[in-house]
């Protein structure tokens, strides 16, 4: 027991209330990684979409490019810099602005503090797919079902509306291409220290793979045919 | 945009292989318990041999790909002459010509199927 104030407070349990809180807020920071990271997609996917483009293409190439570099900084970067001292290194005007973190190099415990987070955002990231398969498989029932239970009825008014509602949605593939470029260049960038990375991003690719192929072959309209400028 | 990946790959996997705390086993003191210690690794060592050095050769080599890439495609917008494909250093955008030496489709096709291909379209 220790006194804080006039109130006397035992110092285990103000200990483990500690610990826990840290190690929630620490777990949560891959959680709300990958949540920043669907609200930078949406984002950018409507932003780059009111700019016209002359085809299909080049707007489809123009999103996939942006939404990957916000989502690779946002995994990849915002935790490194965070974490980064780089007061030791040249130019200095910059460098002295990059010293919040206590890491100055890749020292052992950067790769338990900050590897351990961007390894534990890839492994929650490699089961994703599987949610974005439920829910594409899941959303369009509940849809039919709150038109209506009756497969003979309907309360749409329009053959279109009707149309609309059986027939699945478009195919987001830069959505797609844009995450598979993330996890491949977050691997790359941090494989040689952390190996572990490269068999999660061949599991994350192989899920990505399975559920897409699901997911384009039932429940969605058939992508348009596009060029190579997305690559 | 995938070029790039495999340059940041060696470039930052060199900065990890060649950490002089885990490989060189050097450290510097510290005043106090929170201060976080110096690490001592600049990239003017990089001319020092050590478990890196074939990293940074690699690295050297594809920044050195990556500028002919990038020259190549200026030069191919102003002058309209790709110049690696000329040298054979890539692979040729045209389609190959392939002559399978077939007759023309309507006198291949007799008169009696032409119910079957309509009905099939």
């Amino acid at each position: 027991m220790y006194t804080l104030g006039k109130q006397k407070v035992a110092f285990c349990k103000v200990y483990f209330s500690d610990k826990i809180t840290s190690k929630v807020l620490g777990n949560l920071i891959s959680f709300i990684i990958i949540a920043f990271n669907l609200i930078l997609k949406t984002l950018i996917i409507k932003l780059i979409s009111s700019i016209r483009y002359d085809t299909q293409s080049e707007m489809l190439s123009q999103i996939t490019n942006g939404v990957f570099i916000a989502q690779f900084l946002n995994t990849g970067f915002v935790l490194l810099l965070v974490n980064a001292n780089m007061t030791e290194h040249s130019p200095k005007f910059i460098t002295r602005y990059i010293q919040s973190g206590q890491f100055r190099d890749y020292v052992p415990l950067w790769y338990s503090e900050v590897g351990g987070k961007i390894l534990q955002t890839m492994i929650i990231n490699s089961i994703m797919p599987y949610i974005t398969l439920t829910v594409a498989c899941v959303l369009p029932k509940v849809m039919i079902m709150r038109d209506s239970t009756d497969p003979h009825k309907t309360k749409k008014t329009s053959m279109a509306q009707f149309k609309l509602l059986h027939s699945g949605k478009d195919y987001i593939i830069h959505f797609k291409f844009a995450n598979v470029l993330n996890v491949i260049y977050i691997t790359m960038m941090y494989g040689i220290g952390m190996p572990l990375l490269f068999p999660v991003a061949a599991f994350n690719l192989l899920n990505q793979y399975i559920c897409e192929r699901v997911i384009v072959a039932y429940y969605m309209k058939q992508p348009p045919a596009l060029d190579n400028k997305l690559i | 945009m995938l070029k790039y990946a495999p340059l940041l790959m060696l470039m930052n996997g060199y900065w990890m292989l060649s950490n002089n705390q885990i490989f060189k086993n050097t450290f510097y003191y510290i005043n106090q318990k929170s201060d976080s210690m110096a690490s001592g690794h600049f990239v003017k060592e990089a001319l020092v041999v050590g478990p890196a050095t074939p990293v940074f050769l690699m690295t050297v080599f594809h920044v050195a790909l990556i500028i002919i890439f990038i020259v190549n495609d200026i030069q191919k917008a102003v002058t309209d002459t790709d110049w690696l494909q000329r040298w054979g250093f890539t692979m040729t955008e045209k389609d190959i010509m392939v002559d399978e030496d077939l007759p023309n489709f309507f006198k291949s096709i007799p008169l009696k199927y032409a119910d079957v291909l309509l009905k099939e379209n």
